[in-house]
C-alpha cells in the first residue's frame, strides 16, 4: 500500500507520540476497498457490539473479521509439520500430542506481542529492527534468512506434495495426470492466489476466505477419515495433557525440534504485516489476540491432533514406516477402506500444501520488500518477482528436490531463528519504541522467554549436532 | 534491583542476560546429552538448568 491508501486513522495516530516515524509506509500493504477509513470504522462498531452478544454470535463474528491467525495457520500448517505429525503418529501413537500443545502455547506470547506491534505502532518491524539493531538483524537474519530462503527452498516440498496429491487424485476419477505435467495446475491455483492478496478489498478478503475455508476442509477431510478408523478417546486425552517422551537422545530431539519449530520468525512477522495490511489500530487488539486463537492455535492443535491420531489408529505397530509425507498418505490410503474416503483424505491433505505456499509466498514477498527497501505496490513488477519467487520449486515436482540447499537453509535457520526472537523481545521491552504499550508484564515476559530459550536449544543441538558432540 | 535498560558497552542488560541465557542453555545440554550416554554431565546439566532459570526469571522482569 502507497502512502496515500494508508488508513487514515493509521496516518493520524502514527507511532509512539514522543517518537518521528521510522518506517514510513509499513510494508506493501494491500487497499481496503474504496473507503478503508469506513471499513475499519464499521468493523470497530461491529467489534464494540460484539460484546454484548453471546457467546457464539461474539465468536462468529471474532472468526468473520479475523484473518491473519488463519493466514498464520495455514503457514505453519504445511507439508513439513504434517510430516512430523504423521510420522509421530505412526511411531509413538498419540504419546506426543501434548507437544503440539505447548508449540503453540508458548509461539502465542511472540505472536501476542506482535499484535501489539500492529495494533499500537503500526511500524513495519524490519525497518524498525534496521533502524535500532541494524541491518544484519533486519536484512540478514530477519528478511533473507528467516523469510524469503525459507519461501523459497521449503516450497520445494509443498510442490512435491501437492503434485503428488494431485496425481493421486486423478487416480480416483480415472485418468492418468502425472506430476511432471500436474505441476501447471498447482502453479496456476497458488499463482492466482498470491497475486489475488492486495487487489482490493476483494482480492485480500479471497485469500483470507480461501485459507479459512481450506482449513476448514483439513478438519473435516481429517475428520472424517477418522471417524472410519476409530480413535481411543483416553490415549487421545491422555496424549494431549500428560507429558511423554522416548528415551535418550532421540526423546530430547523430538522434544527440542517439535516444541520450538512450529511458530517461528515467518509465523511472527507474517501476522504482523498481515495485521498492518488490515489496517488494525488500537481498538482491534484484542481481535487480534482472539484471533491467534481462534485462527491459529486451535486448528493448528485440531489438525495435528487429527493426523496423529489418524496415523496412530492405522499405521502404529505396522513394521517399517515411511519417512516422506507422501509415501505416508500412500501407506495410509489403502488402510481407510472405501475409495471415496481415499480421495477425501487426499483432498483435505492437498490444502495443506496449496495453503502453505500461498502463505509463505506472500510472506517472502514482504520481506523482499523490507530488505531492499523498494516501494511497496501489489501491481509492480518488484511486487509479482517477489511473490512468485518461490514457483521456482516448481522442479520439486519431477526432479529431487535440492537437498544441499534445504539442509543449508535449515541449518541457517536453526542458528539464526533464536537470535531473530532476542531480537523481537528486546524491541518489546524497549521504551523508546513502544513507550507505555512496551511490555508491562512478566507473565508476557515469561511466556517469549520461554519460546526463546527453546529456539536457543535448537541452534545448540543444531551445532552440536554438526561437531558430533550430540550422539557421541 | 538489577536495571535491565543500563548500558553495559555495546548492550543493554537484558541484551546481555540473553547472551548468558544462551551459554547457560549450551551448558545444560551439553550436560544432558552426556548424561543420556551414561558419560556424566549431572554438574553441567544442573548448573545450566539453574542458570537457565534464573535468568529467564530475572528477564521476564518490564523495563520500568
Amino acid at each position: 500500500m502507497t502512502d496515500s491508501t494508508r488508513p487514515a486513522a493509521r496516518r493520524r495516530r502514527g507511532p509512539a507520540d514522543h517518537e518521528r516515524p521510522i518506517g514510513g509506509p509499513a510494508g506493501p500493504l494491500p487497499a481496503r476497498g474504496r473507503d478503508p477509513q469506513a471499513t475499519l470504522d464499521a468493523e470497530v462498531a461491529a467489534l464494540e457490539a460484539a460484546r454484548d452478544l453471546p457467546l457464539p454470535r461474539r465468536v462468529l463474528t471474532y472468526l468473520k473479521l479475523g484473518g491473519p491467525g488463519f493466514l498464520g495457520a495455514a503457514l505453519t500448517l504445511g507439508a513439513g509439520t504434517l510430516t512430523a505429525a504423521m510420522l509421530a503418529g505412526a511411531t509413538f501413537g498419540y504419546r506426543t500430542l501434548w507437544i503440539f500443545v505447548l508449540a503453540i502455547g508458548s509461539g502465542s506470547f511472540m505472536l501476542a506481542a506482535m499484535a501489539r506491534f500492529t495494533c499500537r505502532d503500526g511500524r513495519s518491524l524490519i525497518r524498525l529492527q534496521r533502524e535500532r539493531q541494524g541491518w544484519l538483524m533486519a536484512v540478514v537474519l530477519t528478511s533473507l534468512i528467516g523469510m524469503v530462503s525459507v519461501a523459497v527452498v521449503f516450497n520445494f516440498g509443498q510442490y512435491a506434495l501437492g503434485t503428488h496429491l494431485i496425481e493421486s487424485l486423478a487416480g480416483f476419477a480415472g485418468f492418468s495426470f502425472p506430476q511432471r505435467y500436474n505441476w501447471v495446475v498447482y502453479m496456476a491455483i497458488t499463482v492466482w492466489l498470491t497475486l489475488s492478496y492486495g487487489r482490493g478489498r476483494s482480492g485480500t478478503v479471497l485469500v483470507e476466505r480461501f485459507m479459512k475455508w481450506s482449513l476448514a476442509l483439513m478438519f473435516l477431510a481429517f475428520a472424517l477419515t477418522l471417524a472410519l478408523v476409530g480413535v481411543d478417546w483416553g490415549a487421545l486425552a491422555k496424549g494431549l495433557v500428560v507429558p511423554w517422551l522416548p528415551r535418550g537422545i532421540e526423546g530430547i530431539d523430538l522434544f527440542i525440534a517439535s516444541s520450538a519449530a512450529a511458530v517461528g520468525v515467518m509465523d511472527w512477522l507474517m501476522f504482523h504485516y498481515a495485521g498492518l495490511a488490515k489496517g488494525w489500530g488500537p481498538k482491534h487488539e484484542h481481535l487480534a489476540r482472539v484471533d491467534i486463537v481462534l485462527g491459529l492455535a486451535i486448528p493448528f492443535i485440531a489438525i495435528n491432533t487429527l493426523v496423529v491420531a489418524l496415523f496412530a489408529g492405522t499405521l502404529q505397530g505396522s513394521g517399517s514406516i515411511p519417512q516422506s509425507a507422501a509415501e505416508l498418505a500412500r501407506a495410509l490410503a489403502p488402510l481407510l477402506g472405501e475409495r471415496g474416503a481415499q480421495a477425501l483424505f487426499y483432498l483435505g491433505f492437498l490444502a495443506v500444501p496449496i495453503t502453505t505456499t500461498v502463505g509463505m509466498s506472500l510472506a517472502g514477498a514482504i520481506a523482499m520488500h523490507e530488505a531492499l527497501g523498494w516501494k511497496p505496490d501489489v501491481r509492480s513488477w518488484r511486487w509479482r518477482a517477489s511473490v512468485l519467487l518461490p514457483q521456482v520449486a516448481f522442479f520439486g515436482a519431477f526432479a529431487p528436490s535440492p537437498l544441499w540447499l534445504i539442509i543449508i537453509i535449515a541449518g541457517l535457520l536453526s542458528v539464526t531463528n533464536n537470535v531473530v526472537g532476542w531480537s523481537l523481545y528486546l524491541l518489546f521491552n524497549d521504551r523508546t519504541v513502544l513507550g507505555e504499550h512496551r511490555s508491562r508484564s512478566y507473565w508476557w515476559n515469561l511466556g517469549i522467554l520461554v519460546q526463546v530459550t527453546l529456539l536457543n536449544l535448537v541452534a545448540i543441538a543444531y551445532v552440536f549436532n554438526r561437531l558430533g558432540w550430540w550422539t557421541g | 534491583m538489577i536495571d535491565l535498560e543500563r548500558r553495559m558497552g555495546p548492550l543493554s542488560v537484558r541484551a546481555w542476560g540473553l547472551v548468558l541465557n544462551f551459554g547457560f542453555n549450551a551448558t545444560a545440554l551439553w550436560g544432558l546429552s552426556h548424561l543420556v550416554r551414561g558419560a556424566g554431565g549431572t554438574a553441567a546439566l544442573a548448573i545450566g538448568a539453574l542458570g537457565t532459570v534464573c535468568c529467564v526469571a530475572v528477564l521476564a522482569t518490564p523495563s520500568r
